[in-house]
């Protein structure tokens, strides 16, 4: 700690603070204008000069002079307000007069300082900007004549995002702000640049002239994409959520954001969205009132429930409240046939984590990831999957210095980093690769088994995992392997990532084993600052495992209740916020399964493709419209909150579910989420500690920052098997979009509109396919015809498709294995 | 005896001042059949005013709209083909309108005027809701010169560097030695 005196007051700071730092802690406001709390200090605007007694002569720039001891620091003098009202008639010389014009006028931070300056006239005369406006994406406007080259943009893209679009080019006068070559802006669309520009120089474009800030409602909400649990500032105007604000002071994700996140909001005011009950009569579906369609589906599924039984599929992006309002629905039916997300992919967490560490969540948060010496990525590099944590994974390795390791069938997007090592392996045999790794921890002595059983049992069943054997199958360098082991050993703080979701279910549990079992013998499982983080792919996948929407007693799960329907053992369904048809794998089991079930209901925002099968449709609410807590990936109940009415007669989930029980019979009645989050503390003891009213803008973790482990048993797993073909074809999610919602958001499917193809560029010179072309697909005895995407993300010999596209029947191809073996032509 | 005086005094002035009146022209006028035309800056009926060039001034920045204390007037801004930001829609509600001038006061394009049209009085609270094709006027106004796209909005309303505090574009390169 080191102490110093600014403007008269003592202040006490860490040693590493800035002097704004430390006076913002004592409430002192230094005028800044290139600051930005989560970068670097940078230095670039002058705005925050301040007199320091020791370095008399000069002024000091406060944002990037760290303090010291018994520095004396006076933030304001004539001197001071003159120099900085000098540095604003520079930067005045060539902006713009564009406030009226300017989205950005009423939050402008140089409008802000102009004003607290009194700057009305200039004593410099220059040429104003003249630059293009750069329009071609349709996401991000920028306009380059409203720049005051504090590089923020520049920063966050760079040490954030780890993209690095933009850069200074130019000199003097000239210098602007610049992608490569000076074209048009073409990056991944995250936004940050948006949310960092202090002016009105990049601009979100699908707000364009919509608002100005201060008609703008703000609600704090969390983002109901993926299970990151980033939060979202819903700016809601006129009933509408018209944008998604910037807001760094709350929240896991430090106003972070993705495409997703930042962009993909619009599908809440869609115009297909369902706005009243639908049953079908005569083979249609009509327009009913709720009181008569929720008689139809009580009447239906207690119907079913007399006969072969009903079974329940949810998703994972109902709030914890209304997964417990689920839970009831079930009860009061008296069905065990309840489960969620397809059944398969959270298996890993449920079973694999379950067996080995006798937990069922992620061990660490995420913040603890920035501060891990050596993280391991399995599968993906993660920043598709959850691109907020991949931007903190981007973090420690650039600030932090930390190790990141892939072990994955394709390159991903930190791979141009320093201090990245992919270990490309073939794919469907990571498991390999993880077994290998656990040989050469407990070969060479390297392993912690101080309390953890079955020691000698792995070390028998990894015996063929030899560096050798498995370099030759998996195509990894055998040092390489060695190497990373030992990194993961040796790292005071490390951290494991796995990611599941829909399009990741095979090999599911395996693999959460075999990461448990690595994460047992290198101490990271229950180590202060350590952790093994497996994340799902939906917003409340947490909370639907800690409810237990799983196959109760002896109930059925996901697949074996669709197995049922389709041999006529089910006599109803009831499908909440899931598009099985469009989603889960085996669509044309799944088609028969919809078919032959006797009674369907679904409830969803819109007419899916599963729902236009369905006997009763019930019109749901979106996350913007409701009220309650969702669980993120690492354990962090957060506060969901109402922004918006429905359209039309839609419901919430909650409420749905809750008339639902009364037709059925329950006699159960909640004033509100706070009575039924406290109803959830009864029957899961984690949730028990806390009261929802209490649940303030960080979110609460339950079972702490580090969970501890209620058991360390290694559980031995066997290898994957490769696949043969000319082509492995893999499945998963693309950075742009998650699971299928986000396909009816503009800002996503602008960026990414339909399925494709992608292909390395030596398999695209084979096939003679260049980028666009239309290439046949065949494997699992269908064929598909999808757009060849050609990069060098890939391996020879794989090709991956995301799964988003209801339109594209990807999941035709995917049956649930972790690769397919397909055949390529023209 | 001082005060009797003073008070007989007291009565009989204003009796005088009243005569002196009889015989001066009188103040009040008889409106509705008599009119006054009231002063230039009289603060009455407001209007949209259009730049020298005939475009609509009015930038929808809805600065008018936060400074109106009584919040009478509400807007949609839109984008014209040609980058201009223009008002979808605008609107006043004069029932509200405490005729302030402060939303005047505001504007930076100069498009919102007041004038001395003070005769809007409606037994229809409804129809003293006026929409942008009632207040949009032929003139400039007040100020017949100003256009505030020469000064601003590069390359919107003019050619690029043809603004009046503008240059034309630099080509870096041709700077070079
Ligand atoms: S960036 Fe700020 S100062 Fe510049 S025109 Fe826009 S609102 Fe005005
Ligand atoms: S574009 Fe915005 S964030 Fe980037 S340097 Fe210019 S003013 Fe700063
Ligand atoms: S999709 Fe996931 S990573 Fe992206 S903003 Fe939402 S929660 Fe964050
Ligand atoms: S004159 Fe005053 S009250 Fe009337 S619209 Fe203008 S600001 Fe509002
Ligand atoms: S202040 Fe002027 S330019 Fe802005 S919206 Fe009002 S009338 Fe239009
Ligand atoms: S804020 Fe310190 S130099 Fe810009």
């Amino acid at each position: 700690m080191v102490n110093l005196t600014i403007d008269g007051t003592q202040v006490t700071v860490s040693k590493t603070a800035t002097i704004y730092e430390a006076a913002k802690e004592i409430g002192i406001k230094i005028p800044v204008l290139c600051y930005a709390k989560k970068l670097m200090p940078y230095g670039a605007c002058r705005f925050c000069l301040v007199q320091v007694e020791q370095m008399k002569g000069r002024l000091i720039p406060a944002c990037t002079t760290p303090v010291s001891e018994g520095m004396v620091v006076t933030t304001t003098s004539e001197e001071i307000e003159k120099v900085r009202k000098t540095v604003m008639e520079f930067l005045l010389v060539n902006h713009v007069l564009d406030c009226p014009v300017c989205d950005k006028g009423g939050e402008c931070d140089l409008q802000d300082l102009a004003y607290e300056f009194g700057s009305t006239s200039n004593r410099f005369e220059g040429e104003k900007f003249d630059l293009p406006t750069d329009e071609v994406n349709p996401l991000i406007e920028r306009n380059m004549n409203r720049c005051v080259l504090c590089g923020r943009c520049v920063r966050v893209c760079d040490e954030v995002v780890g993209y690095g679009s933009y850069s200074f080019i130019n000199r003097g006068f000239e210098t602007k702000i610049a992608t490569a070559y000076d074209r048009g802006l073409s990056c991944e669309f995250c936004g940050q640049c948006v949310s960092l520009c202090p002016v009105g120089a990049i601009l979100p474009r699908p707000f364009k002239f919509k608002a100005r800030p201060w008609q703008i409602k703000e609600v704090d909400s969390v983002c109901g994409y993926c299970g990151n649990g980033c939060t979202v500032t819903l700016g809601v105007k006129d009933n509408k959520v018209e944008t998604i604000r910037f807001n760094d002071e709350i929240g896991v994700n430090d106003g972070n954001l993705c495409i997703r996140g930042r962009f993909g909001y619009s599908y809440v005011n869609h115009e297909d969205r369902l706005t009243k009950p639908l049953v079908r009569k005569d083979g249609q579906l009509v327009e009913v009132e709720w009181d008569e369609a929720l008689q139809v589906a009580a009447d239906g599924l207690a119907k079913a429930q007399q006969g072969q039984g009903a079974g329940i599929l949810s998703g994972a992006r109902l709030t914890n409240e209304e997964l417990f309002m689920l839970k009831q629905v079930a009860k009061t039916l008296g069905t065990e046939n309840l489960d969620n997300s397809g059944g398969e992919c959270y298996k890993g967490v449920t079973e694999g984590l379950k067996e080995t560490l006798g937990v069922a969540a992620s061990t660490g948060t995420f913040p603890q990831i920035e501060h891990a010496d050596v993280i391991l990525a399995i599968r993906s590099d993660f920043y598709e999957t959850h691109p907020v944590v991949g931007m903190v994974v981007n973090q420690a390795i650039r600030r932090n210095e930390a190790q990141l390791l892939v072990v994955a069938d394709k390159k991903g997007k930190l791979d141009k980093l320093p201090r990245e090592k992919t270990l490309l392996s073939q794919p469907g045999l990571e498991l390999d690769v993880i077994n290998a790794m656990c040989k050469v921890l407990l070969d060479e002595g390297l392993a912690k088994t101080d309390g953890v059983d079955g020691v000698e049992e792995l070390q028998a069943a990894l015996a063929d995992f030899g560096l050798a054997e498995v370099a030759k199958r998996t195509g990894v360098d055998a040092a390489a392997l060695q190497t990373a082991a030992k990194q993961l050993a040796g790292a005071g703080n490390a951290a494991i990532l796995l990611a599941y979701g829909l399009p990741y279910q095979g090999l599911s549990t395996e693999l959460a084993t075999a990461a448990a079992n690595l994460a047992m013998l290198t101490g990271i499982a229950g180590r202060e600052g350590s952790g093994l983080y497996l994340c799902g792919e939906k917003a409340n996948s947490q909370g639907a495992i800690d409810l237990g929407i799983l196959p109760q007693g002896n109930g059925l799960g996901a697949r074996a209740m669709l197995a049922a329907a389709a041999e006529g053992k089910l006599d109803a369904l009831y499908v909440v916020a899931e598009d099985p048809l469009s989603s889960y794998p085996d669509r044309d089991s799944i088609a028969k399964s919809l078919e032959n079930v006797p009674f369907l209901v679904v409830q969803d925002l819109f007419l899916s493709p599963t729902a236009e099968q369905a006997d009763v449709v019930l019109p749901a609410a979106s996350f913007a419209e409701k009220d309650g807590t969702f669980t993120n990936a690492e354990r962090r109940i957060q506060r969901v909150r109402h922004g918006i009415k429905s359209p039309g007669e839609a419901r919430s989930d909650g409420a749905i579910l809750t008339s639902l029980a009364g037709k059925l019979g329950s006699s159960l009645a909640f004033t509100g989420s706070a009575a039924i989050f406290a109803e959830i503390g009864k029957e899961v003891p984690a949730y028990a500690a806390f009261n929802y009213n209490e649940i303030g803008p960080q979110g609460v973790v339950w079972g702490g920052e580090t969970l501890q482990p209620a058991s360390r048993k290694l559980v031995a797993v066997a290898g994957g098997v490769a696949a043969d073909g000319d082509f492995k074809l893999v499945t998963g999610s693309a950075l742009y979009h998650s699971g299928t919602i986000s396909t009816r958001a503009k800002g996503p499917t602008a960026v990414l509109s339909e399925a494709y193809l992608e292909l390395c560029r030596e398999d695209a010179a084979d096939l003679k396919v260049a980028d666009g072309d239309l290439v046949k697909v065949s494997g699992n005895g269908t064929e598909l015809k999808l757009k060849a995407k050609v990069g060098n993300r890939l391996p020879k010999g794989v090709v991956f498709t995301p799964y988003h596209f209801a339109e594209a029947q990807v999941n035709r191809l995917y049956k649930g294995e972790a690769v397919i073996p397909v055949k390529l032509s023209k | 005896m001082r005060n009797f005086w003073r008070d007989i005094k007291g009565t009989l002035q204003p009796f005088w001042i009243t005569l002196g009146y009889l015989f001066k022209k009188p103040v009040t006028i008889q409106y509705p059949e008599e009119k006054r035309t009231p002063p230039p800056r009289y603060r009455a009926r407001l209007v949209l005013t259009r730049d020298p060039n005939g475009g609509e001034r009015c930038v929808a920045c809805q600065l008018c709209s936060a400074a109106c204390p009584v919040d009478c007037i509400s807007m949609q801004a839109a984008e014209d083909e040609d980058g201009r930001r223009y008002a979808a829609w605008f609107r006043i509600n004069f029932s509200r309108c405490i005729f302030c001038g402060l939303c005047t006061e505001a504007c930076p394009t100069l498009a919102i005027q007041t004038t001395a049209d003070y005769e809007i009085c409606n037994r229809e609270v409804l129809n003293l809701v006026y929409e942008k094709q009632d207040l949009l006027i032929e003139s400039g106004g007040k100020d017949t010169e100003y256009n505030f796209y020469k000064h601003s909005g590069i390359g919107v309303a003019q050619v690029r560097g043809e603004g009046e505090e503008e240059h034309g574009p630099v080509d870096p390169k041709s700077l070079m030695p």
